[in-house]
């Protein structure tokens, strides 16, 4: 990996068609991780275009031999829910905080709340792991069900592929034991 | 890609320069700017009864065809260099419901003289920017956006007209000359 060049040294063309390589490809996942967590498709719309918004500029940092470009979108992912919460939590409306309020139209509302019916499975599975701790879970849900490598998840949650490992092994057996069904 | 997938590139695009990511960080240039408006004087006036609020600001260095910024009081600021993206513009204001629309001034066009009749305001700008709303017009009125690319830039002549009778080009012999210094 060490062969590769530096992004930072790539052409600012090589660097766009990149991003939006990379927002292809990811966009449809990112999505669906905000569609396990929230109902109303406006809200899933404008955590996903604020996680977007923030992934352009911060670009400029990312670098592909220290982690996978979906371990860096998630990463930004967790950390734009999380403010989102925190704004729920202090009462203000979540759409005002974000800088990245999208207006979509009709069809792309619909495209969404089908999106989220279809991540209903996720989101009683996650419900489930309520009990666990928050970066258990997240360690849980990102390997098993987004599919990233132990290594990528690590990345995501800035800690190490032991730690997470360890994280993971707890979650299942916690998991397999029952102690978390309702 | 889906639409939503489709809109949200879109967005991320032409407010947020996603297809001009570099590797350097982004530049106050490059982030959104909010619009000085400059709204006073006959001309002023004249462009707000048709729906519009000229508005300018500084540029970036590497500018789109187009942009459209959701000021999210019910209002888009607009701007315009190339009226090649006449297509995406509109469908961008569409988008976002607000009854503005651009079309070309043309020495063929054949639209009826009696709709465009009233223009009230003409501005040549390298750099063209209007604020359109709802707000400023009449039930059942469109702000048409007559624009043409000039060696120097986009002119433009605005009218707001009922939407039943919106033209999709106005003929060049009904613009009014341009103000002296504009």
């Amino acid at each position: 990996m060490d062969a590769l060049p530096r992004i930072a040294d790539r052409s600012a063309r090589a660097r766009s068609s990149e991003f939006e390589g990379i927002y292809r490809a990811h966009v449809a996942v990112v999505t669906a991780f905000f569609a396990r967590r929230c109902a109303e498709p406006q809200t899933v719309a404008d955590l996903t275009s604020e996680t977007f918004v923030k992934a352009i500029d911060s670009f400029h940092t990312f670098e592909v031999h220290k982690g996978s470009p979906r371990a860096w979108l998630f990463g930004i992912a967790r950390h734009v829910y999380a403010d989102h919460c925190a704004a729920a939590a202090h009462g203000r409306h979540a759409t005002n905080r974000l800088a990245a309020h999208l207006t979509v139209d009709d069809d792309a509302i619909e495209q969404l709340a089908d999106k989220i019916d279809k991540q209903r499975a996720g989101r009683r599975l996650i419900e489930r792991w309520a009990g666990l701790p928050e970066r258990d879970r997240l360690a849980i849900e990102l390997v098993d069900l987004v599919g990233l490598s132990p290594k990528e998840a690590a990345a995501a949650l800035q800690t190490s592929p032991g730690a997470l490992r360890v994280r993971l092994s707890r979650a299942r057996a916690r998991l397999r034991k029952g102690a978390l069904k309702p | 890609m889906t639409n939503f997938d489709d809109q949200l590139w879109s967005y991320l695009v032409i407010e947020h320069g996603a297809d001009r990511v570099s590797a350097a960080p982004p530049t106050a240039a490059r982030r959104r700017q909010r619009p000085l408006l400059a709204s006073a004087g006959a001309a002023g006036l004249a462009a707000i009864a048709a729906g519009i609020v000229i508005a300018l600001t500084a540029t970036s260095a590497t500018p789109p065809a187009f942009a459209v910024t959701n000021n999210h009081d019910g209002t888009a600021t607009v701007t315009l260099r190339q009226i090649s993206a006449i297509g995406a513009l509109n469908a961008r204001l569409a988008a976002l419901g607000i009854r503005a629309k651009a079309v070309p001034v043309r020495a063929d066009c054949r639209a009826k003289d009696q709709v465009l009749l009233g223009y009230s305001h003409w501005k040549t700008s390298l750099d063209y920017k209007v604020t359109v709303g709802n707000r400023w017009l009449d039930p059942g009125y469109t702000a048409i956006m007559a624009v043409k690319q000039t060696p120097s830039g986009v002119e433009a002549t605005f009218a707001a007209v009922p939407t039943r009778l919106a033209p999709d080009c106005v003929p060049d012999k009904l613009l009014p000359p341009p103000r002296p210094g504009s």
